[in-house]
């Protein structure tokens, strides 16, 4: 794929908002997960969790909260910049406005009514780009993937190939806020951490979730050369695939995941030695991350990057993982740094890969992974920008 | 539109005029299917029906939805409600993500390649068939399966009812493949807008026709009977519009 630049970035995570607050809690692997404070749920306690701090929440009180987080983050991408012409706007997401219609559900159990009926409007997905477009005035193609927790790379991958495809701009990431059905859901999967979560650590026992948002705009590069605007990083390989095995549990070897590897390298015309960095998935559920470094080792071997999971820092925030963790990536790039695994300290020798570590290190190549239920596999290369 | 796209199969499923419902699948005997949620099953089935013996390499697969696994998310939540936070379902729980028809579609019918599923309100179906064309003019795949899928769930007939609309949804499926080598229909215009609207509504439209793939498939079906071109126009709520054209090749 021809490159594609990325001329601005937006994050609110448990982290904070913005790149320098991002950069620097990455660089140091300080975490924002804190014990879950938005709801109660009885019989499950309040696990840690990625919450984002209140006053990083768009002003509004119509708006869903996954709506609220995803116009901070795609505002700080725009940076108030006026966008010519009709452009895409591409998001990603798996629960949209649920939080909304959870509330409503209890309330009501889906009886007839008109009651509290403004908790069902923000429901479906497509109302997040919508608000989105409507107060930041975009004009343009909306788009939402929902490939679960891939979403938001994919979202970023579609976005690029459509500016290669003569786009004049896109505005591409993912959001997804905390909400019961998914605390409650990965917990009917015995998948939810007791404790902060341990990406790769032989004593981990599932994910810690959070929520977030994360935006990148994409431009031509000729279009930035000419407005002599700053290359914050690049896009330049994505790839896909479907594991076609199973709805929740990855391959056992990684065969779709090493296909997305494979296909998004291919893409950016990289070898695997030319990667410097490894954003992994990293749920820290067991099944995930030895499928990960199954995939890893197959496609890089005795040529592997450091790899770390940032989800340690932030939690898994489904939707929003993909675009956050592209930002992280790019921030790692331009900070020339690599972010380490919080929650590692003792590495699951059945999930081996290169651990990074803290320290200055040259980094100007990133794969980003991300994993979906319904066996979606994504991987996106990164690049670094302008110095 | 470079370069020239072509559809080569359409299937449909679409209750009788005045149903809701479909009364048959037509998949009650395969024990693979049965026990699905149905917005998979209906997925599920006109993508087996568009595909056919077509093989699966190089094919990528986008499915447009709405609401997704409706059905499930209510059973769900139904299960948080009447039996507390830690006694939610596993199965209504994966069920309810809006990939899940597309994850069902890729496992029965082993599609590997690049998959994607797509939401945007009414326009769920053109979102997914735009990417599945720009997916195709980019070289990412050779052909591309374009499914649409939407249930009814008591629930969401309540909530369309609460904001006032006196519109009946109705379930319905519909699938598309697409491919740059020639067949009978062409794919000649498919142009995606929006228009800014401070009033961001709930209710659906109501609109005398069948709605999206369905529309489209409809209209595909007119091309290959002889119709030189047919054009069809969707608009959704939050102001987005989708216009598509085939012509005869």
């Amino acid at each position: 794929m021809k490159r594609v630049a990325i001329t601005g970035m937006g994050v609110v995570s448990a982290l904070g908002r913005g790149l320098p607050a991002h950069s620097d809690a990455l660089k140091h692997g300080r975490s924002g997960l804190k014990a879950l404070s938005l709801f109660t749920a009885e019989g499950i306690g309040q696990r840690p969790v990625g919450e984002v701090a209140p006053e990083h929440l768009w002003p509004g009180t119509r708006a869903s909260r996954s709506q609220r987080l995803a116009l901070t983050a795609a505002a700080d991408a725009i940076a108030g910049r006026t966008l010519a012409g009709p452009g895409v706007m591409v998001l990603g997401s798996t629960t949209g406005g649920i939080d909304g219609t959870e509330q409503h559900y209890f309330k009501h159990r889906g009886k007839e009514g008109a009651l509290d009926r403004e908790l069902l409007r923000n429901h479906p997905l497509g109302t997040i780009a919508d608000r989105i477009a409507h107060e930041l005035k975009l004009e343009g193609e909306r788009h939402t993937f929902a490939t679960a927790c891939s979403s938001s790379a994919n979202a970023i991958g579609y976005a690029a190939s459509r500016i290669v495809a003569g786009a004049p701009w896109a505005l591409a990431g993912g959001v997804d806020a905390l909400c019961r059905i998914t605390y409650c859901g990965f917990y009917s999967l015995k998948l939810v951490s007791e404790g902060p979560c341990r990406p790769f650590d032989k004593g981990r026992n599932g994910l810690s979730l959070g929520e977030a948002a994360g935006f990148v705009l994409l431009e031509a590069e000729e279009a930035v050369r000419a407005r002599g605007g700053k290359v914050l990083g690049w896009v330049t390989g994505w790839g896909c695939s479907a594991d076609a095995h199973h709805m929740t549990a990855p391959h056992p070897e990684g065969a779709g995941a090493i296909r997305a590897i494979k296909l998004a390298l291919e893409d950016a015309g990289k070898a695997p030695a030319d990667v410097h960095y490894v954003n992994a998935h990293g749920t820290a559920t067991p099944a995930n991350d030895k499928m990960e470094s199954l995939a890893l080792n197959a496609v890089f071997g005795a040529a592997m990057p450091p790899v770390s999971s940032t989800k340690g820092a932030t939690g898994h925030t489904l939707g929003a993982a993909g675009a956050i963790e592209a930002v992280f990536s790019v921030l790692a790039m331009g900070g020339s740094f690599t972010p380490r695994t919080v929650g590692l300290s003792d590495p699951d020798p059945e999930a081996r890969v290169l651990h990074a570590k803290d320290g200055p290190v040259d980094v100007r190549c990133v794969l980003s992974s991300s994993f979906g239920f319904g066996g979606n596999n994504t991987a996106l290369v990164l690049e670094r920008g302008d110095a | 539109m470079s370069p020239r796209i072509y559809v080569s199969a359409t299937a449909v499923l679409a209750p009788a005029p005045g149903a809701v419902k479909l009364e048959k699948l037509g998949d009650e005997a395969d024990p693979k299917t049965k026990r699905l949620p149905r917005v998979d099953r209906l997925a599920v089935a006109v993508a087996r029906a568009a595909l056919g013996s077509t093989p699966t390499d190089g094919l990528a697969l986008m499915v447009g939805t709405n609401l997704g696994g409706l059905q499930a998310t209510v059973d769900f939540l139904e299960g948080l409600a009447a039996r507390g936070p830690q006694f939610g379902s596993p199965t209504a729980f994966h069920e309810s993500v809006h990939h899940a028809p597309a994850g069902q579609i890729s496992i029965l019918l082993g599609i590997t390649g690049l998959s994607l599923t797509c939401s945007a309100r009414e326009l769920s179906g053109e979102t997914a068939l735009k990417a599945g064309v720009d997916l195709l003019a980019a070289g990412r795949a050779q052909r591309v399966l374009v499914v649409c899928s939407e249930e009814i769930v008591p629930a969401m007939q309540a909530a369309y009812r609460a904001f006032g609309s006196t519109l009946e949804p109705h379930e319905g499926a519909a699938a598309l493949l697409l491919s740059t080598e020639k067949s009978e229909v062409e794919l000649t215009r498919l142009e995606l807008s929006s228009r800014d609207t401070s009033t961001l509504r709930f209710v659906t439209p109501p609109r005398d026709t069948e709605q999206g793939l369905i529309q489209l498939v409809r209209a595909a079906e007119r091309v290959r009977a002889g119709s030189a071109s047919e054009r069809v126009v969707t608009k959704a709520q939050g102001g987005g519009e989708a216009t598509v054209e085939l012509s005869r090749a």
